[in-house]
């Protein structure tokens, strides 16, 4: 293998995550083979099982999979909002990714999502306090990173809107106004509120009729060509991923299926899953 | 500076129940710095395939392609991780597919510049470089502006090569570059590959048109059913 | 133990400072561990006491297992000595511990208060002991208690600010009255009860010790002495205290101390009088010296 002088942004190796106690049998029983993620002798679900991938700088990644594939806990997990069940991540901004992140505590994984991560959910209402202006939910961002002058609190928000092409008279409105897509707008111009080099988007346009779907992914390609930011991707619609990324995993049943250039993956699928999914394609 | 070596490609179609489909097998030629190699066969005999190996839209199941970077790395083209790929294509491997892949809501000289923000050229620099490409290529400056969806299929194949020539890569390659194109808009494409071909940019083309691979191929690849022969021109 | 219950006038078959010597030395070990961790809520066994909850029973129970025979007790309700809570809770704590009482917040050593800080500095040795009905700064902006608890352990005090941002930009400032939150030794963020925002500044490196008791939630916490306490601000607005300039107490006539706003009963006349009494009677004590000193000369 080649030696790269580029690091990556971000490596997760053998990521798992399991509801329920396990058993001997889950991990031989479960899969896409099975088409199952779920054990048949514990019942236990393995959401995501021995998931490895490297993020590099200015890589998007996109993740795909059907419903129950695993690809939002898997996001969920890098996010902190869901506790890994076993598994190494390693973030390059974070102590030179040294430290597997999943194992430091909590007030330090508070740290990384405020300073070194932005994420944007499908659902506003767990991205956005919806009972807080526009304003206050990316204020909220900036006073975590512990930015406490006013004045450019008001400026750094505005600058976000605008970027986020948000009418500044939303600025002090709440979020609850708001249409399903200008709250992701929202939610976008809070992610990004600390410059953070890695941006997660779960499923952000799912959801949004068509014309504001394209609106927001236009946004989103446009910020990540303007910031060159590290993003991942997740989404069930190959065409939001063909659009936007360049390297793609499928997951199926909690398992990574293939990974692959996302070029590829739409041309030449390896994996039998990944042929169905392309094929399935309107 | 490219080595291919008995590269093979065949697709298992899994859907079908594991039917397998070869399109290339058992292919080996090299490429010079600075060559025009032009591959020439009938339809439907993997042409394109071959030039999708080298891209690495297709996973090719067999053989190396070893290519010589840059830098003076020797990279296997068929077997680096995706990242390799990713970089040498942002910074020097081009290519130019039969149909434009269109990028919706986005207007043909933003398609063309967005090729150099991967190397640090400055906005008003990118902007300059496109318009002169659109005017040797004969677009008018109203189309400037326009999202390509709207182009005909000669704009838009113009539009694809510009794209993929303007950030001068070491290698490019061209699938069909000059099909549908009308003989004036030909003949500036040809100019430009051969202008390109100057400033030492190796390719290596997939022609259907015998005359003008004569013009721009220094070396022809034959690719028949099962051998294939390297003539020179 | 026997001296001691022999020194309780009266009602000698309660235990001195009436809860059992127990649970006084429970809320004892809470204290410590309140003042070994500056601002940080300790949670307690609040006792039943002879009045409700809500009435001062945190500040209470503190008092009664700190105090010994020899203390001399302030009680004061919103810097009162002479309303009817500061009597009753003052009344309780002779008939039960027999010890001596002042107005004179120089004289204590341990103030029991209800919503102020006494005027006059408080120095080392002396014990202000706060009632407090609730001690959750972050209840404002997240009603559940494990997320409270969470965001003091891991210092995410951001909704909070948020609330201040929010407030400036809808008021143009910080519409906190009372229990204005605090930085306590640049760690957590604490109410410190609802006293004004007047009364901010004094518990900054204050000499003397400050105990917080909240019964009913039952928490109690803590502010040793010279400890910082910053009250959280933007670096660009900066916290405000209550203006009273151009206005003077009506039966003193200070003009630098906290000032309650009061209808004449008959005249409807609005004039002002200082909050803390026992400090208003001194200066009047004083102007009347004064008065008298010129009288002589004369």
């Amino acid at each position: 293998m080649i030696a790269h002088k580029r690091e990556p942004v971000l490596s997760v190796r053998g990521l798992s995550k399991m509801y329920g106690k396990g058993c001997p049998s889950c991990q031989t029983l479960t899969g896409p083979e099975f088409n199952n993620n779920v054990c048949p002798v514990c019942s236990s679900i393995l959401a995501l099982h021995d998931i490895s991938f490297d993020l590099y700088e200015g890589e998007i990644l996109g993740i795909v999979g059907e419903s129950g594939s695993g690809k939002s806990s898997l996001v969920q997990c890098l996010y902190f909002d869901q506790d890994a069940t076993s598994g190494e991540v390693y973030l390059a901004h974070y102590n030179e990714g040294k430290d597997n992140v999943l194992n430091i505590p909590a007030s330090k994984k508070r740290y990384l999502r405020n300073h070194l991560m932005g994420m944007v959910y499908q659902n506003p209402v767990l991205g956005l306090k919806l009972n807080i202006s526009s304003g206050g939910n990316i204020a909220e961002k900036l006073l975590a990173a512990d930015l406490y002058i006013y004045e450019e609190i008001r400026e750094r928000g505005k600058k976000l809107l605008e970027k986020t092409e948000i009418p500044m008279y939303y600025m002090d409105e709440i979020p609850k106004k708001l249409s399903g897509g200008m709250q992701q707008r929202v939610q976008i111009a809070k992610a990004l509120a600390n410059n953070p080099p890695l941006l997660l988007l779960d499923e952000v346009t799912t959801g949004l009729d068509v014309s504001v779907q394209a609106r927001v992914l236009d946004l989103i390609k446009a910020l990540q060509q303007e910031l060159q930011i590290s993003m991942i991707v997740v989404s069930h619609d190959l065409g939001v991923i063909r659009l936007l990324t360049n390297r793609t995993l499928v997951l199926k049943n909690g398992r990574l299926v293939e990974v692959g250039l996302t070029d590829q993956i739409m041309e030449d699928p390896q994996h039998a899953y990944s042929q169905l999914l392309v094929h399935s394609m309107l | 500076m490219l080595k291919v070596e008995n590269l093979s490609k065949e697709f298992t179609m899994h859907i079908r129940g594991g039917k397998k489909i070869v399109t290339l097998s058992d292919i080996s030629f090299q490429v010079r710095k600075g060559e025009f190699l032009g591959i020439t066969g009938p339809s439907g005999i993997g042409k394109s395939s071959l030039l999708k190996c080298i891209y690495r839209t297709y996973l090719p199941s067999g053989g190396n392609i070893w290519y010589l970077s840059g830098e003076g790395e020797m990279v296997n083209l068929a077997t680096v991780d995706d990242h390799k790929i990713l970089e040498l294509r942002r910074s020097e491997i081009g290519y130019v597919a039969q149909f434009l892949h269109v990028i919706p809501r986005v207007s043909a000289l933003e398609v063309v510049s967005s090729a150099l923000i991967t190397q640090g050229v400055e906005p008003k620099a990118r902007e300059e470089r496109a318009k002169e490409l659109f005017r040797r290529l004969g677009i008018p400056a109203s189309l400037w502006e326009m999202y390509p969806s709207s182009f005909s299929g000669g704009e838009k194949q113009r539009l694809n090569i510009i794209r993929g020539l303007i950030s001068k890569p070491r290698l490019l390659l061209l699938d069909e570059p000059t099909a549908s194109l009308d003989p004036v808009s030909k003949r500036e494409v040809i100019s430009l590959i051969q202008e390109l071909k100057k400033e030492g940019t190796t390719m290596i083309g997939v022609f259907h048109d015998y005359e003008t691979l004569m013009k721009l191929a220094d070396t022809q690849l034959d690719i028949n059913l099962k051998k294939c022969k390297e003539v020179c021109v | 133990m026997n001296n001691l219950l022999a020194k309780t006038k009266g009602t000698f078959q309660y235990n001195f400072a009436f809860i059992d010597e127990g649970s006084k030395r429970e809320i004892r070990r809470k204290i410590l561990k309140a003042i070994a961790i500056p601002g940080h809520q300790v949670p307690f066994a609040s006792r039943e006491l002879p009045i409700a909850r809500g009435w001062g029973t945190g500040g209470l129970q503190i008092t009664m297992s700190i105090i010994g025979p020899d203390d001399v007790l302030k009680v004061i309700d919103q810097g009162c000595d002479g309303s009817v809570n500061a009597v009753s809770l003052r009344n309780l704590l002779v008939k039960t511990t027999g010890v001596r009482t002042t107005f004179d917040s120089r004289e204590a050593t341990i103030i029991q208060t209800r919503h102020r800080i006494p005027e006059i500095p408080l120095k080392e040795g002396q014990i202000l002991v706060y009632q407090v009905p609730l001690p959750e700064p972050l209840r404002r902006v997240e009603p559940r208690e494990t997320e409270t608890r969470r965001m003091h352990g891991e210092s995410e005090y951001s909704p909070l600010w948020v609330s201040l941002y929010e407030d400036i930009v809808k008021w143009q400032a910080v519409s906190i009255g009372a229990s204005y939150p605090c930085r306590v030794n640049e760690h957590y963020i604490m109410a410190p009860s609802p006293i004004p925002k007047y009364d901010i500044n004094k518990l900054n490196m204050a000499e003397n010790l400050n105990l917080f008791g909240a019964g009913r939630e039952k928490r109690i916490y803590a502010v040793p002495p010279y400890t910082k306490v910053e009250p959280l601000q933007f670096s660009d607005k900066p916290f405000t205290i209550e203006d009273f300039s151009g206005l003077s107490c009506r039966r003193c006539g200070a003009r630098n101390t906290f000032l309650d706003e009061i209808y004449d009963e008959e005249t409807g006349e609005k004039y002002y009088v200082c909050s803390d009494t026992g400090n208003c009677d001194l200066l009047r004590q004083k102007n009347q010296e004064e008065l008298r000193d010129e009288h002589d000369c004369a």
